[in-house]
C-alpha cells in the first residue's frame, strides 16, 4: 500500500550553516490492512515520516508510492485530490474546524471527494450521522468543537476521518491530548473500525499500549528507521 | 473546482463570523452610501432641470445686453412677432442701495424692473400668493427675497427706497425662475414694474445696468431666427442664454459641486477598504489552521481560494446593499443639507444607475483589498495540520504588486471618474494615498519608538498596555490609519474655513477699510468726502472707474473673434466684458509687477500709443504679453494702447482691483464714476452712514464688508455643511474600523487577560492595560491626524487659496481631545466582555467564537 524509498527531508538553516537532516535515507514499506506504529523520542522524525508519507510535503530525497501512485510526480494540488479520495487523518490535536458543528466537519471529506465518488448532499448527511452515530456522538450532531470534550472531539476526528471510505489512515498521536481512560477508548474505537473495514493504519504514537497493538513497530531514533519489531 | 465545499465552507464560514463581517461590511457601507446618495441625487436634479428647464428660464430664449437694445437690434427680435406663440418680456436689472424708512437699515440689492408676462412658463410663487399678477398694475408695489426682509428687519406694508422711488412691499417671493438659496442671500432680489426705473432715478450712462429680453416662441423658427442671427447678437455683444444652455449650466455648477463631494464619499469608500484589509488579514490569521486541515482533507489550493474569495464577495456585495440602501435614505437628507445650492426643487427618486454603480464600485474594492490577505490562504501547507509552526510561503512579490497596481488602478480610476476633471481626480488621488501613507508610515514609526524606548520602571499595567501598541499582531496601524483619516478630513476642512474667513475679518481691523461706495459720479466725489469724513469715515483708497471694452486684439477686431466658433468659454467671456478699468500713476500695495516694467513720469510723457497693464491671469487668457496692441472701445471712443505690463493682483484683499489699469493722462475725458473704500470702525455708524447716504444721494451704493462677509459665510457654511457632513461619514468610517479592530483585538486579547487573571492578576489589572492601550491608541491616532491636517490645511491655504496661515489650534485640539475620547471609549470598551466573565466561561466563549486553533 505505501513504499517509501531514501526518504530524506533537510531543511535549510540560516547564515550558511549546513542544513538540518530531520529524516535520512528511510525506506518502508506497509502492506494493505497492515497496522504500522511509529515511535521514537521528540525530534526524531516521526511526524515528518508521517507528512511524507501522507504526502503532505516533498521530501528533498527519496519517493513515495502511496496505493500505486507515484507522490513525486504529482503536484500539490494532485496530492490533494489523492488524500481526498484515498487519505485519512486523525490529528493530536484533534484539528476539528471550530467553526462547523461536528456533523459538518464529518461532511468535509464527503464533500470533498471527487465528483464521481462525492455522494448526494442527502446521502452525504446520511453517511456522515451515520459515522457520528458509530463513534456514540448520535446525539451531539449539532455541537461545535467547543461544546464537546476532548474525547469527544476526538471521537469526531475519527468520523471524519473513516467518512470518505479511504485506504490508508494515518494517525499523528491520537491519544496525546487524552487522559488514560479516554485515550484507551479511543484507540478501542480506532482499532475496531480499522479491523472492520480493513484500512491500513500508519499511527505515530507515544503510547506504548496502543503501539503494542500494531502489526509492526517503527522505531525511529536520529532520523533513521533503528529498529522494526513486528508483533505476533 | 468542487463547487458544492466551496459554496458550502462559505456559507458556514459567514454563519460563523457574521458580526465580524458584519462590521467589516459597515466600514464599505457607509462610502458606498456616500456615493450612492451623491450620485442619485444629481441625477435626479438632473432630471428636474431636464424637465422644468423652460421654467427655470421662464422662456424659450433670454437676451442679455449692457445697453439698451439698439434700433437695429430692436428690428431684429421684432422679425418674430408672426412667429406662433410669439411673446415677449422684458427686465431691466441693475443694483441699488434699498432702504428700509421703518427699520432705517440699507442693504445693496438686485432690481429686477419687469414688463410683460414674465414668466411664460412656470409660476412665481408669493406670500400671500396671488401678488406676482398684480405686480405690474399695483401702485409702487415691490416684491422682494424673503431674506431682504430679515436682513432689513422689514415687514410687509413697509416703505423701501431705491433711489429716489418709494415702494410699498407688498410681499415676498418664495419662488422665482432662476433662485437660488444661497444667491438670494448674496444678492437679494427686488421685483418693481419696470415703467418705475425712470422714477428711480438710478439708470444713467455708466451704470452697470443689464437690459433682458425674455422671448417666447415656437422652437423651430426660433431655432432658425437664431442660427441666422447669432454672429449680430455676438457683435453686439448680446449674450444669448437658450433654454439647453441654461440647462446645462445649472447642471453644470451643481454637478461639479457634487463631484467635489463625492470625492469625500471616495476616501471614505478607501478608509473603509482598508479598515477591510485590516479585519480580513486577522480573519486570514485566524483561518490558517483551519485551511491546513482542509488542505490535508484533500481541499486544492483553488477550493480554499475560492471558498474565501466568495465570503468576501459576499461581504462586498452585502455592504453595497446595505450602502446603497443607506445611499437611498441619504437621497433624502440631502437636498435639506444642500437646499440653498440646488438649482430645482427635488423629490428624492430612486436611481438604478447610482445605486448600481455605487455596489458595483463596494463590491469590486471589498473584493480587491480583500484580495491581499486571501491570497494567503491560498499558500497555506497542508503539513502545517500536523507542525502549527510551519509557516507557507506568502504571495510572490509579483502577486502583491499586481494587486497593489490594481487598487492603486481602481482608486486612481474611480477618482479620475468622480472628480469634475481628470487633474482634479489625478491630484485626489495623490493627495489620498499620500494621507494613508503618511498614516501609516507614522503610525509604524511610533510603534518602532515605543519599543525601543520602554517604559522599565512604570506599573506593570502600564508597560503591559503600551507594549499591545508594538508586539505582534498589534493594531496601532489600522487604528491610526481608520480614525486618523477621519480626524484628519475634518479637521483640514476646519482648519482651512476658519483661515480663509479670518482672511475677511482681518479687512475688519483698523487699517482695513470696511465699506465700498459704487457709482459716485465725478462731480458728487468731493461733496460725498466731505459727507463721510464728517461722519468719522476715512478714505482709504479711491479710484477712477471708467468702463471699457476690447475693440480689436491681435489685429483682428473682437466682433470676428467672436463670431468665430472656436474661442473657448473663458476667452469668449474675456473678449465679450466690460471691463471697469481705471488710471493709476502708481501701484496699488495689492498689486505687483510680473512682466514688462510700470510706468515712469517720462513714459507717461511721450507713450503714444498709450501704455496699459493687463492683470497676469486674464492676459493669459486674450493671450497678450508686454508690446501686444490692444484697441479699446471707451464708451464709443476708440484708444489704441500697448501693453506695458502684467500684474498679480491680491483678490483676496478688500481694495480697488482692477483688471486693466492705465497710466493718468488717457481716460480723463472719458465718462466715469468714482470708487471709494472708507474705514468707519463702528457698526452703528455704518449702517447710519449708509443711510443717510441713500437718502442725500440715492444714485450711489455701498456695500458693506459684515455684507461681504455674512454672504461669504453663508456659502461657506452652505457648501461647508455638505462637505462635513460627508466628512463625518469619514469619520464614521473610521470608527466602524475602530470597532471592528476593536472587536478583533478583543477576541485575541481574551486568552492572553485570562493567562493574566489566572496568574493573579486582579480585573482591576486587566482593565487598566485594557484602556491605557486604548487611550495611547488614541493619543496616537488623534496626535497624527491632527498633525496632518496642520500640513495639509496649511498647504491649501498657502498654495491654493493664497492666503498667509494661522493655525485654529483650539479648534483642531477640540476636535483631536474629542477623537481620542471617543477612540479610548470604544477601544476600553471593547475589553470588557473578557474581564467580566470569569476565565473559564469567557475561555469557553473565545474557542466557541472561533479563536481557538482552527
Amino acid at each position: 500500500m505505501i513504499v517509501a524509498r531514501n526518504l530524506t527531508q533537510r531543511y535549510p538553516l540560516a547564515d550558511g550553516r549546513p542544513a538540518l537532516t530531520v529524516l535520512g535515507g528511510v525506506d518502508l514499506d506497509v502492506a494493505a490492512g497492515e497496522v504500522v506504529a511509529v515511535l521514537g523520542p521528540s525530534g526524531s522524525g516521526k511526524t515528518t515520516l508521517l507528512g511524507l508519507l501522507a504526502g503532505l510535503d516533498q521530501p528533498t530525497e527519496g519517493a513515495v508510492t502511496l496505493d500505486g501512485v507515484a507522490l513525486g510526480a504529482l503536484s500539490e494540488d494532485e496530492r490533494a485530490a489523492l488524500r481526498a479520495e484515498r487519505v485519512g487523518f486523525v490529528f493530536q490535536s484533534f484539528q476539528l474546524v471550530q467553526t462547523l458543528t461536528a456533523l459538518e466537519n464529518v461532511l468535509v471529506p464527503l464533500e470533498l471527494l471527487p465528483a464521481s465518488r462525492r455522494p448526494a448532499p442527502s446521502e452525504a448527511e446520511r453517511r456522515a450521522r451515520d459515522w457520528l452515530e458509530r463513534v456514540g456522538l448520535g446525539n451531539r450532531l449539532d455541537h461545535y468543537p467547543a461544546q464537546l470534550s476532548g474525547g469527544e472531539q476526538q471521537r469526531v476526528g475519527i468520523a471524519r476521518a473513516f467518512a470518505n471510505d479511504p485506504r490508508v489512515l494515518f494517525a499523528d498521536e491520537p491519544t496525546g491530548n487524552l487522559d488514560r481512560e479516554t485515550g484507551g477508548e479511543v484507540v478501542e474505537l480506532l482499532l475496531t473500525l480499522n479491523r472492520e473495514l480493513g484500512t491500513t493504519l500508519v499511527v505515530v504514537t507515544h503510547d506504548s499500549e496502543l503501539a503494542g497493538r500494531a502489526t509492526r513497530i517503527v522505531h525511529l531514533a536520529g532520523g533513521r528507521i533503528a529498529r522494526i519489531e513486528r508483533n505476533t | 473546482m468542487n463547487r458544492r465545499f466551496v459554496v458550502a465552507m462559505a456559507r458556514r464560514e459567514l454563519r460563523a463570523s457574521r458580526r465580524r463581517f458584519a462590521l467589516y461590511g459597515s466600514c464599505m457601507a457607509l462610502g458606498i452610501a456616500a456615493l450612492v446618495g451623491l450620485h442619485g441625487l444629481r441625477a435626479t436634479v438632473r432630471g428636474a432641470v431636464d424637465a422644468q428647464s423652460r421654467q427655470l428660464l421662464g422662456a424659450d430664449l433670454r437676451l442679455a445686453s449692457r445697453a439698451p437694445l439698439d434700433a437695429s437690434l430692436e428690428a431684429l427680435v421684432a422679425r418674430l412677432t408672426d412667429v406662433e406663440g410669439y411673446a415677449a418680456a422684458r427686465i431691466t436689472r441693475f443694483r441699488s442701495m434699498a432702504l428700509a424708512t421703518r427699520s432705517g437699515r440699507t442693504r445693496l440689492v438686485d432690481v429686477q424692473a419687469v414688463a410683460g408676462s414674465y414668466p411664460f412658463y412656470g409660476t412665481v410663487r408669493t406670500e400671500p400668493p396671488g401678488l406676482w399678477a398684480q405686480l405690474q398694475d399695483a401702485d409702487h408695489a415691490a416684491l422682494v427675497d424673503r431674506s431682504l426682509l430679515v436682513q432689513l428687519d422689514a415687514r410687509f406694508g413697509d416703505t423701501l427706497t431705491l433711489g429716489e422711488a418709494r415702494f410699498r412691499v407688498a410681499g415676498a417671493i418664495t419662488r422665482a425662475p432662476g433662485s437660488f438659496g444661497v444667491r438670494t442671500q448674496v444678492a437679494p432680489r427686488v421685483f418693481i414694474a419696470r415703467r418705475y426705473v425712470k422714477e428711480t432715478r438710478l439708470v444713467r450712462p455708466g451704470s452697470l445696468v443689464d437690459h433682458l429680453v425674455y422671448l417666447r416662441a415656437a422652437e423651430e423658427p426660433l431655432g432658425h431666427w437664431l442660427g441666422a442671427h447669432r454672429t449680430t447678437l455676438a457683435a453686439a455683444r448680446v449674450r444669448v442664454q437658450t433654454v439647453a444652455g441654461y440647462q446645462k449650466e445649472l447642471t453644470r455648477t451643481f454637478g461639479v459641486l457634487t463631484r467635489y463631494l463625492g470625492l469625500v464619499g471616495l476616501a471614505a469608500l478607501a478608509l473603509g477598504g482598508v479598515g477591510v484589509a485590516a479585519g480580513v488579514r486577522v480573519f486570514v490569521r485566524e483561518k490558517l489552521d483551519t485551511v491546513a486541515v482542509l488542505r490535508a482533507l484533500g481541499a486544492g489550493s483553488g477550493d480554499v481560494l475560492a471558498a474565501y474569495g466568495l465570503l468576501a464577495v459576499a461581504l462586498g456585495a452585502g455592504a453595497g446593499l446595505a450602502g446603497a440602501a443607506l445611499g437611498v435614505a441619504l437621497q433624502w437628507v440631502l437636498p435639506a443639507v444642500l437646499g440653498g445650492l440646488l438649482p430645482v426643487e427635488v423629490d428624492a427618486t430612486i436611481e438604478p444607475t447610482a445605486i448600481a454603480t455605487g455596489i458595483a464600485l463596494g463590491l469590486w474594492l471589498t473584493v480587491i483589498f480583500a484580495a491581499g490577505p486571501l491570497l494567503d490562504l491560498g499558500r497555506v501547507p497542508p503539513l502545517r495540520a500536523l507542525r502549527r509552526d510551519f509557516a507557507g510561503e506568502r504571495t510572490s512579490l509579483r502577486g502583491r504588486a499586481a494587486l497593489v497596481g490594481a487598487l492603486a488602478a481602481t482608486l486612481l480610476a474611480a477618482s479620475v471618474w468622480q472628480a469634475p476633471s481628470p487633474l482634479v481626480g489625478l491630484s485626489f488621488a495623490g493627495g489620498l494615498g499620500a494621507a494613508l501613507a503618511l498614516l501609516a508610515g507614522t503610525a509604524a514609526a511610533a510603534a518602532v519608538w515605543l519599543r525601543r524606548h520602554r517604559l522599565r520602571r512604570a506599573p506593570f499595567w502600564l508597560r503591559q498596555g503600551i507594549a499591545n501598541l508594538f508586539r505582534p499582531r498589534n493594531h496601532t496601524v489600522a487604528t491610526v490609519l481608520a480614525v486618523g483619516f477621519g480626524l484628519f478630513l475634518v479637521s483640514t476642512l476646519q482648519a482651512v474655513r476658519e483661515n480663509v474667513l479670518r482672511q475677511i475679518a482681518i479687512d475688519t481691523r483698523p487699517d482695513r477699510p470696511n465699506l465700498v461706495l459704487f457709482d459716485v459720479q465725478r462731480d458728487q466725489r468731493a461733496e460725498i468726502a466731505a459727507f463721510v469724513t464728517e461722519r468719522g469715515a476715512t478714505i482709504v483708497e479711491q479710484a477712477p472707474l471708467v468702463s471699457a471694452r476690447i475693440a480689436r486684439i491681435a489685429g483682428r477686431d473682437v466682433t470676428d473673434r467672436l463670431g468665430d466658433e472656436t474661442p473657448d468659454r473663458d476667452l469668449r467671456w474675456a473678449l465679450r466684458r466690460e471691463y471697469r478699468t481705471t488710471y493709476s500713476a502708481d501701484l496699488r500695495p495689492s498689486e505687483s509687477v510680473a512682466a514688462g516694467r510700470w510706468w515712469t513720469p517720462q513714459d507717461l510723457a511721450t507713450a503714444k500709443p498709450a501704455a496699459v497693464s493687463i492683470e497676469t491671469e486674464i492676459a493669459g487668457t486674450l493671450g497678450v504679453r508686454p508690446g501686444d496692441r490692444i484697441h479699446w472701445d471707451v464708451q464709443g471712443v476708440l484708444i489704441e494702447s500697448v501693453v506695458r505690463s502684467l500684474r498679480d493682483v491680491d483678490w483676496g484683499r478688500l481694495a480697488t482691483n482692477f483688471f486693466v489699469v492705465f497710466p493718468p493722462g488717457v481716460l480723463e475725458q472719458a465718462p466715469q464714476n468714482v470708487v471709494l473704500l472708507l474705514r468707519l470702525a463702528d457698526a452703528d455708524a455704518r449702517a447710519a452712514l449708509q443711510r443717510d447716504l441713500v437718502g442725500r444721494f440715492p444714485n450711489v451704493s455701498a456695500l458693506d464688508a459684515s455684507v461681504i462677509l455674512f454672504a461669504l459665510d453663508a456659502l461657506l457654511r452652505e457648501v461647508g455643511l455638505a462637505v462635513r457632513l460627508l466628512a463625518l461619514f469619514t469619520l464614521a468610517t473610521g470608527l466602524s474600523i475602530l470597532v471592528a479592530a476593536a472587536a478583533t483585538a478583543r477576541h485575541e486579547r481574551t486568552r492572553e487577560a485570562l493567562l493574566l487573571r489566572t496568574l493573579g492578576a486582579s480585573s482591576r489589572t486587566v482593565r487598566r492595560i485594557v484602556a491605557t492601550e486604548a487611550v495611547a491608541l488614541g493619543a496616537i491616532a488623534a496626535a497624527v491626524g491632527s498633525g496632518l491636517a496642520l500640513l495639509a490645511s496649511w498647504a491649501l491655504v498657502r498654495w491654493l487659496f493664497e492666503l498667509p496661515f494661522d493655525p485654529p489650534l483650539r479648534d483642531l485640539a477640540v476636535l483631536a481631545v474629542g477623537t481620542l475620547a471617543i477612540t479610548a471609549t470604544l477601544g476600553a470598551m471593547s475589553g470588557r466582555p473578557a474581564r467580566a466573565k470569569s476565565p473559564l466561561a469567557a475561555l469557553r466563549e473565545a474557542e466557541l467564537s472561533g479563536t481557538g486553533a482552527g
